[in-house]
């Protein structure tokens, strides 16, 4: 093998890098043949989609949440969250008002709990984990006050396309997240905002200094991960055609940081990217699903979750300390393998 | 795992029966209450594990409606699902010097803390719900008055019945289970359920996945388990909310008419050809009894220890009544 990448030729060598991502995509390839090979029901056709849809929530979550991630902070009121937006919904289709625009003011409002998160942390300076952990604890209250926590069915039958309906043959929810994802990729990759938010969690102080609307930026990435929070309340609420308000209370949030950070992006912000944290969120949902089909107690399952996040975890941290190394001993040194949206301003 | 926990669960019942006989077996004349109860209007605390459940808001409704009609002035704690908040609203209720508690535990084993402080403090104790595991209260030296709840195990044996009656003696049953492998009643409700079938030949259990009581993750396990196993003709939800997931994934994966749901009741629910049966409970009813139980018991009179109420059963065409919950 390094015989004959050695013989491709030198130039080649030095410019061929391994793609951040291509260590935990590895991961996840070796499951899923694992689990295929395991179980014939697991390689069906049908069951993709049906894990897709059902990882659909967290991947929403963990897109939102890379977009914090990558500024340096965290937002943990994304599952409660979840279950705000959906009562919200319910309640106003409940009202009269049609689903498209009970949709659309439900997402407002989980896009305006994600500003205040921005807000809380930009301008009153309260550390990101504190002051998303209270808006969680407002968020999960705001649906149980409203409903003394009963659920609320919903009865508008167009709304249940959102989770259940088909695009092009794939479900709603999936098609829904790949275009989210693809969006939000290219945003971050080619817009001055995007860089921005990769500059805020590099060296936050040099970034004001070159000019970053760090207030700005920072209102931004909140105000996203509220709104997907949003997309993912409405998803799980269609799919059940219930307002329920512990929905979304469970694994949620953790699988979505956990999705993030296995796929590469930081927790201490400046690394990452959406690819890896889709092939995260993915690898939970194949995880979960798998284990499921092929009938694992439930009482060990989160000890796998436990111990695949954490083998990704490692793996990817190895890659990393090997970054900037020659892939191959015998070829010339990489010359510059620090890609260049990833520190565009010095550490430090 | 499972069959241990099944096991002990049993067990649990079983020494639940001859421990609190040997409670009630004390004389109303050797009864000490404390000062609380000489009161005009006693002072009863109801320590409850959430109002997240319509199950719970209902039963705290009740506690207080039938605690007026009867004279109690009723303080309710609400312990969030966490055992050590549960502990320190009991040493509250302590403090104040109440006349009983009447308590649901959050979980049965930790519940034994709380009834050992009541005992030490001489205030009575009457459980409903949850069963305080026998095993801890010995080990603790604590008893409780009187246990009031749903007969669990034969709640599952009602509804297992149902499904070879509604499908034929002769039919084949490929089942699968949206439990709670986590909860003692859920485990005792499988435990009825898979005991009526296992005497099928023709029945097969495939399994239980965690639906953790949660309409959403039960519909995430349910669609997992409707892909694995083709050949599905019947789930077993063991609670409503997992019966509101699993409905939810049947008819999602177009399985309406080759799948059936039984279950414990999903609130608000009708029965159809695809949820074909469930079992109901009637929180509000048991905060009745005990409430009125323990008014004897404070009267002097005897009361029995364990109160254990059959199961509503609902089929299709039918719809349970408010408050008639899983």
């Amino acid at each position: 093998m390094s015989d004959r990448a050695g013989l491709a030729g030198k130039a080649a060598a030095r410019r061929r890098r391994v793609p951040e991502e291509s260590g935990i995509f590895a991961v996840l390839v070796v499951v899923a043949l694992g689990l295929s090979l395991i179980s014939p029901s697991f390689r069906t056709v049908s069951n993709s989609f049906v894990l897709l849809v059902n990882g659909a929530v967290i991947m929403f979550l963990a897109l939102g949440q890379s977009f914090v991630l990558l500024t340096g902070g965290i937002d943990l009121s994304t599952g409660a969250n979840i279950a705000m937006t959906g009562v919200i919904a319910a309640l106003l289709m409940k009202f009269g008002l049609p689903w498209p625009v009970a949709s659309v003011l439900a997402l407002a409002a989980a896009t305006l709990l994600g500003v205040i998160n921005g807000a809380l942390t930009h301008f009153l300076k309260i550390p990101a984990f504190i002051a998303t952990f209270s808006t969680q604890g407002v968020a999960l209250a705001i649906p149980l006050i409203i409903t003394g926590a009963q659920s609320i069915s919903v009865h508008d039958f167009g709304f249940s396309w959102i989770g259940q309906g088909k695009v092009l043959g794939l479900p709603a929810p999936v098609a829904l997240v790949i275009v989210a994802a693809v969006a939000a990729a290219f945003f971050l990759r080619m817009t001055r905002l995007g860089v921005h938010i990769y500059a805020i969690g590099g060296n936050r102080a040099a970034a004001r200094l070159s000019g970053v609307d760090v207030a700005r930026t920072t209102l931004f990435v909140y105000g996203v991960s509220g709104f997907c929070a949003g997309v993912g309340g409405l998803i799980a609420t269609s799919r059940l055609m219930v307002g329920f308000p512990a929905t979304g209370t469970g694994n949620e949030l953790f699988y979505s940081i956990a999705a993030a950070v296995v796929g590469g992006v930081s927790l201490f912000g400046g690394v990452g990217s959406i690819q890896g944290a889709m092939i995260g969120a993915v690898l939970i949902a194949v995880v979960s699903n798998g284990m499921n089909v092929i009938n694992v107690q439930s009482y060990w399952q989160s000890l796998v979750i436990g111990v695949i996040i954490l083998l990704g975890v490692t793996f990817d941290t190895y890659r990393r300390s090997r970054s900037g190394k020659p892939l191959f001993r015998r070829n010339a040194p990489a010359t510059n393998a620090t890609p260049q949206l990833k520190r565009p301003f010095p550490t430090g | 795992m499972t069959r241990s926990l099944m096991n002990s669960a049993l067990v649990i019942g079983a020494s639940l029966a001859a421990l609190a006989l040997s409670v009630s077996g004390a004389s109303a004349e050797a009864r000490k209450l404390p000062a609380n109860c000489s009161e005009a209007k006693p002072t009863i605390g109801v320590a409850l594990p959430n109002t997240v459940n319509p199950y719970y808001i209902a039963m705290q409704d009740s506690f207080k409606k039938n605690g007026a009609a009867q004279g109690f002035n009723v303080n309710v704690a609400i312990a969030n699902d966490n055992d050590s908040n549960q502990l320190s609203q009991i040493e509250a209720f302590i403090q104040q010097g109440v006349c009983a508690v009447v308590l649901n535990a959050v979980n049965s084993g930790p519940g034994a803390a709380s009834v050992r402080a009541l005992n030490q403090a001489g205030i009575p104790v009457f459980t409903v719900n949850v069963i305080v595991s026998a095993d801890d209260l010995k080990a603790q030296n604590a008893s409780f008055v009187e246990y009031v709840g749903a007969d669990q195990i034969a709640g599952g044996t009602q509804i297992a019945e149902q499904v070879l009656k509604d499908l034929g003696a002769n039919a084949k049953i490929v089942a699968g289970i949206i439990g709670d492998p986590d909860q003692i009643p859920t485990n005792q409700r499988d435990q009825g359920f898979s005991d009526v079938l296992k005497k099928d030949p023709n029945a097969k259990i495939v399994g239980t996945l965690n639906g953790k009581v949660d309409p959403n993750v039960s519909l995430q396990v349910a669609g997992d388990m409707l892909q694995a196993h083709p050949d599905l003709n019947v789930i077993w939800a063991d609670t409503g909310p997992a019966a509101v997931g699993a409905l939810q994934a049947i008819t999602q994966q177009g399985k309406a008419d080759s799948v059936t749901l039984y279950a414990f009741c999903a609130a608000d629910t009708a029965l159809t050809s695809t949820y074909a049966a469930c079992a109901a409970q009637e929180p509000a009813d048991y905060a009745r009894i005990a409430v009125e139980n323990l008014k004897k018991y404070l009267g002097g009179a005897d009361v029995p220890p364990e109160v254990l109420q059959p199961l509503k059963i609902f089929i299709k065409g039918q719809k349970p009544g408010p408050g008639e919950v899983g």
